[in-house]
């Protein structure tokens, strides 16, 4: 018997090796928390009646970010999001609570904006049908831009609150951002293999350039979700239970 | 002559971009910075992040993993192998707090390095913890290099009443063993940026924050359409 379990032992380690040959080193931080997925040159956010040249967005109107992604983690490393088959794509969204903007530095300006309400899915399509980044269709929505991306099986779903932009033009003349905001997974067939299906919290963060866009988008994230926490669970006791840990 | 003609054509195709498309990406990267100061007897040591991490001549690192490239190099192989960079020789000019805003630029001459090592027989990539240590950064630029650029006019900024922030500095590739592949009027212009500030709890003790950026060129050449004689004349 502890020879076949053994045996199993290594099959699953094989296994295990085989399945996430590539994902593991650049996904693991050694702190526990590591990277869930990331998506790189093909991400886009758009607004309607977002001004470009003041970084300002208007209260109420609904920013979408649309993304390929480029790596997956566990649970999810068996996932290629280079599968010339499949597609992975990221789709946010969140509702604009106005700019606000502050001076920094010697001369510098910041643009905060927050986003509420928001929500988020990854799909997984096929064919491979989003855009290329260096041919985004210009001024979404338009036939391919969000559609392209919302296609296929939701992998994972849920919400975003208080996702912040924070442009910033420098002292030195630079231009440049970076996006920060919690999402709570609440769905999507992949939920089961996080640490609790529904209700597990991550942070999602990344650069929000803002030079040499497509016309019509109003940023390009480059960005990644960390793996959501797992809280541990409450267990219903009794005062004496708890004393006799004291005593 | 007529070898030199194609390769010049494929490289105006591999570049080639519609109109409306402004930015060319080489690669994406995930990773982590850290900061080293003077101590006494010269020495540089890690400092843990606090408020104004980047102090006067203070030298900022990054390291991570390359995570996607763009089609215009041939031969990556993410698969087969580890795809690392690490940032270095970045010394602060000047670094100013003023209310939550941290404002940091760099004395020009930083270097950006990518390594290309052998999964199956090659050494992975650590981070550990307290960098310097000793995984990081030897592990991040082990293999052979592939790619490198002089990193100049490099900014940080980070605000800390949202804790978030961005770097972004001017790159000029100019060694590696992809260089070849560019084609030498898209070799300089390139752009270096990203950022992920803390609390973060994927952030290993004595790092500072994660980035996720990458190496994007602002201005694609456009395709122009031509004819196989006017291609010969520049020949001629």
């Amino acid at each position: 018997m502890k020879r076949i379990l053994g045996a199993a032992a290594i099959l699953m380690v094989l296994a295990a090796t085989v399945i996430a040959p590539t994902a593991s080193a650049q996904c693991t931080t050694g702190t526990g928390t590591n990277i869930l997925f990331k998506w790189d040159a093909n991400g886009f956010a758009y607004e309607p009646g977002y001004n470009q040249a003041t970084f300002n967005s208007t209260a109420g109107n609904q920013v979408t970010v649309v993304g390929v992604l480029s790596l997956w983690c566990a649970p999810f490393a068996a996932l290629d999001p280079n599968d010339p088959l499949k597609e992975y794509t990221v789709v946010l969204t969140g509702t604009s609570s106005g700019t606000t903007t502050a001076p920094f530095g010697t001369s510098g300006t910041a643009y905060t904006t927050v986003y509420t309400g928001g929500t988020f899915a990854v799909y997984e399509g096929t064919p491979r049908n989003a855009p290329a980044a260096t041919a985004m269709p210009i001024n979404p929505p338009n036939a391919t831009v969000p559609a392209n991306y919302l296609d296929g099986t939701v992998v994972l779903s849920g919400s975003v609150d208080s996702l912040v932009t924070s442009i910033t033009r420098s002292s030195f003349g630079t231009v440049n951002g970076s996006f920060r905001g919690r999402y709570t997974v609440l769905g999507g067939s992949g939920s089961t293999q996080l640490c609790q299906a529904k209700g597990g919290i991550g942070l999602m963060n990344g650069l929000w350039a803002v030079s040499g866009l497509p016309t019509g988008y109003i940023a390009h994230p480059n960005g990644k979700f960390d793996a959501p926490s797992c809280p541990v669970p409450a267990q219903t006791s009794t005062w004496g239970k708890i004393k006799t840990l004291y005593k | 002559m007529k070898r030199r003609a194609w390769l010049l054509l494929l490289a105006a195709v591999a570049f080639a971009a519609p109109a409306y498309a402004q930015t060319q990406t080489l690669f994406g990267f995930t990773g982590f910075d850290y900061v080293q100061s003077a101590a006494p007897g010269g020495l540089k040591v890690n400092r843990a992040a606090v408020p104004n991490f980047l102090a006067v001549t203070d030298d900022y690192h990054a390291v991570g993993f390359i995570t996607s490239f763009s089609p215009i190099v041939v031969g990556p192989d993410m698969v087969a192998n580890e795809y690392t960079f690490h940032l270095y020789d970045a010394t602060v000019a000047t670094s100013t707090l003023v209310g939550d805003f941290l404002e940091v630029s760099f004395q020009d001459n930083a270097r950006v390095r990518a390594f290309e090592d052998s999964r199956s027989t090659g050494t992975a990539a650590v981070y550990g913890i307290n960098p310097p240590n000793a995984t990081s950064p030897s592990t991040f630029e082990d293999g052979s290099l592939i790619l490198g650029a002089d990193v100049d006019q490099l900014v940080l900024i980070y605000d800390y009443s949202t804790s978030q922030g961005n770097f972004l500095g001017n790159a000029n590739l100019d060694e590696g063993s992809l260089l070849g592949q560019i084609p030498p009027g898209l070799q300089a212009g390139w752009i270096m940026s990203g950022l992920a500030g803390r609390p973060n709890a994927t952030v290993p003790d004595g790092y500072v924050n994660q980035l996720s950026g990458e190496l994007v060129i602002p201005t694609a050449t456009n395709s122009r359409h031509g004819s196989w004689g006017s291609l010969k004349r520049l020949y001629r």
